[in-house]
């Protein structure tokens, strides 16, 4: 994704984690995106662990038949980017694009940027162990080096 | 909203890219650019006591150099400032003083990380810089 003149953004993709960070994350990218007159996608990202946990706990409730399959997950997690999307964008003249998948974070996030012509990704850069120590995301390190457009991270 | 961003830069290819960005973004919000570029005590203090004023000296002349091309590139008023320190800590020092909305670093410092690690700067600015920061890779020679 490289074009002269390098612009600040047309497209930009922010990733949208179960976190409180998110939010946090979410409105930044909002902000920026509207400022500029960009579009914006939030992409939540289902991981194969994820959606086999899912399956088999809802598996395993009694009388529950309803099939829960990766059609199911991606549009779970569309769902859950749309949701944040309105209660982070709540009464604000904020557009964006929510879009749900199933993957590997890592791979996923890069390919619907490339597919989409994202030319800035947002993602926050902070994850918490158990014990509350703040780590350095390693998915956020290898967005930033794969990634040929801007990234902007969120921490704290 | 984003009325005031920091550009730190090192001279680098990297930061090149991360200018470009930020200067765009920065004209578009009407935001003000506080350039800024950090003389990295560890390299002075590592030098012979006999010639650390004028490795100083050199270092500060590559920093005056490296902001000059963000002037240029600007096209309008900005700050420039060369701190010496660690380079993320005076970043952060630098953001704070100006009330920054955003960040923006290179990926890769002037010692020549390997692409497949994000430089020793940017991480911990990007780890412990409470706005957002922003990066742009350097592209590899031949794919630009």
């Amino acid at each position: 994704m490289i074009h002269d003149g390098e612009c600040g953004m047309d497209r930009a993709l922010a990733v949208v984690e179960g976190t409180e960070e998110t939010k946090r994350l979410v409105r930044e990218a909002g902000e920026l995106a509207a400022g500029v007159g960009a579009e914006l996608l939030l992409l939540h990202v289902t991981t194969e662990g994820e959606f086999s946990d899912r399956a088999d706990s809802l598996a395993s409730i009694p009388n529950y038949d309803t099939e829960y399959n990766v059609d199911q997950a991606r549009d779970g997690a569309r769902q859950f980017a749309d949701d944040i999307g309105r209660e982070v964008f709540e009464g604000l003249d904020v557009e964006y694009e929510p879009v749900g998948a199933l993957g590997d974070k890592e791979r996923t996030i890069l390919e619907r940027a490339a597919e989409r012509d994202c030319d800035h990704l947002f993602i926050s850069g902070q994850k918490r162990s158990p014990t509350g120590k703040a780590l350095f995301g390693d998915l956020t390190q290898s967005v930033i080096l794969e990634f040929d457009g801007a990234v902007t991270v969120t921490t704290v | 909203m984003i009325d005031s961003v920091v550009l730190a830069t090192d001279g680098s290819a990297s930061v090149a890219r991360a200018t470009a960005v930020a200067l765009d973004l920065a004209r578009r919000f009407g935001a003000e650019v506080h350039a800024l570029y950090v003389v990295e005590e560890s390299d002075v203090a590592a030098a012979p006591e006999d010639v650390r004023d004028r490795l100083r000296e050199a270092l500060e002349a590559d920093g005056e150099t490296a902001l000059e091309d963000v002037r240029e590139a600007s096209g309008q008023a900005i700050t420039t400032a060369v701190r010496e320190g660690r380079p993320a800590s005076e970043i952060g020092t630098h953001a704070r003083e100006h009330d920054a909305d955003l960040v923006a670093v290179g990926t890769r410092g002037r010692h020549g990380e390997h692409r497949f690690v994000l430089g020793s700067v940017a991480e911990a600015v990007v780890r412990n810089c409470p706005v957002p920061v922003l990066t742009v890779r350097q592209l590899d020679a031949g794919s630009a």
